[in-house]
């Protein structure tokens, strides 16, 4: 079973739902740190994300019968995560919900969520550390919640997930050509309404990629 | 090369996946357009930022006992949806004996005929 690839684990998963879950059960051991990787970095929240990961694998349970294999299941997996993902940002739009409080309110779940970040010591420690991750956080996801759906989808994939054009390009069912293009213009987009609603956000791009940490100048949101 | 074939290759140049080949002439053609330097760089700006941001969670995991959470759940909305199946069969059934009902009702003679025992033909 282990030595299985995934594409044999979803032939047997068709033969075998609903009545016997094991290959569907081992697919879910190979990819749930990934999918739950995906949701928490644009949720930004342990509890949210892994709400979000037992929905993509609920939707993979029912969906499996009619997947197709056109592409890999990975990439077939990662699309209905990164949707799922944006879905669950939006809606937190819509229900004026905050995105993982770090620095107020609540110090219990600041201190566990600091935690499961494994953050560096240096920016783990001090208030005001944490006060400007808080901001970047919001930042981005303001952000990623006033681009095109097709483009934030695909900014997580590349720069948020680190999946290879190719594996994009399967995942979407779009030509190479067309996903590197498409990123790019995602990228020039994030990065014009990141310094427009960021106050500070072109300086911490040209920071970043200068090689030195974000963390280390404040971002302050514009309204 | 020229500008529109180097806009072409600002998502290589920026993930550092350009063919050898065409690297120095791409490195050559830039200073020639100044969009693609100013593209390329503001793509390359975005990309470390994002990548260094997500990189400082890299060892983040999964909450233990997710598989259990999601096997449960999924068995719940199974047997749910059998009780549904089951139930939309016993309602069918209850469906089609009130519609003959209601035929007979409409029809006792052809109700009646219909059940009546055909021995009288023989």
């Amino acid at each position: 079973m282990l030595a299985l690839p995934d594409e044999e684990l979803v032939a047997r998963c068709k033969k075998e739902l609903p009545g016997n879950t094991r290959s569907y059960e081992e697919l879910v051991r190979r990819h749930k740190q990934r999918v739950y990787g995906i949701a928490y970095r644009v949720v930004w929240h342990k509890e949210e994300a892994e709400d979000i990961t037992q929905e993509v694998f609920v939707k993979v349970y029912h969906g499996l019968k009619k997947f197709e294999q056109q592409s890999s299941f990975s990439s077939w997996l990662y699309r209905i995560a990164t949707n799922s993902a944006l879905d669950a940002l939006d809606k937190t739009k819509r229900h004026s919900k905050n995105i993982a409080p770090l620095t107020s309110q609540n110090n219990m779940k600041n201190e566990e969520e600091t935690n499961a970040l494994n953050l560096p010591a240096s920016s783990a420690e001090g208030p005001e550390d944490k006060i400007i991750q808080k901001e970047l956080r919001e930042c981005i996801n303001r952000v990623l919640k006033k681009l095109d759906r097709e483009q934030a989808r695909l900014l997580v994939m590349r720069d948020f997930e680190d999946l290879s054009y190719d594996e994009i390009a399967r995942a979407l069912q779009l030509g190479l050509s067309a996903v590197k293009m498409r990123i790019h213009r995602s990228r020039l987009a994030f990065q014009e309404m990141f310094s427009r609603f960021c106050e500070g956000g072109r300086l911490a791009l040209s920071v970043a990629s200068a090689g030195n940490s974000p963390m280390g100048k404040t971002i302050t949101k514009k309204e | 090369m020229n500008c529109e074939e180097l806009a072409q290759l600002i998502p290589d140049l920026v993930d550092g996946t350009v063919p050898a080949s065409l690297l120095a002439e791409a490195e050559a053609a830039l200073p020639q357009c100044p969009d693609c330097q100013q593209e390329l760089a503001l793509a390359r700006q975005v990309r470390a930022f994002l990548l260094e941001l997500q990189a400082e969670h890299a060892d983040l995991r999964i909450p233990a006992g997710f598989e259990a959470r999601l096997l449960a759940q999924v068995r719940v909305q199974h047997s749910g949806l059998e009780l549904l199946d089951l139930s939309s069969k016993a309602f069918g059934m209850w469906l089609v004996e009130l519609i003959n009902l209601i035929g007979g009702l409409l029809d006792p003679g052809s109700a009646q005929g219909g059940s009546r025992p055909e021995t009288g033909r023989a």
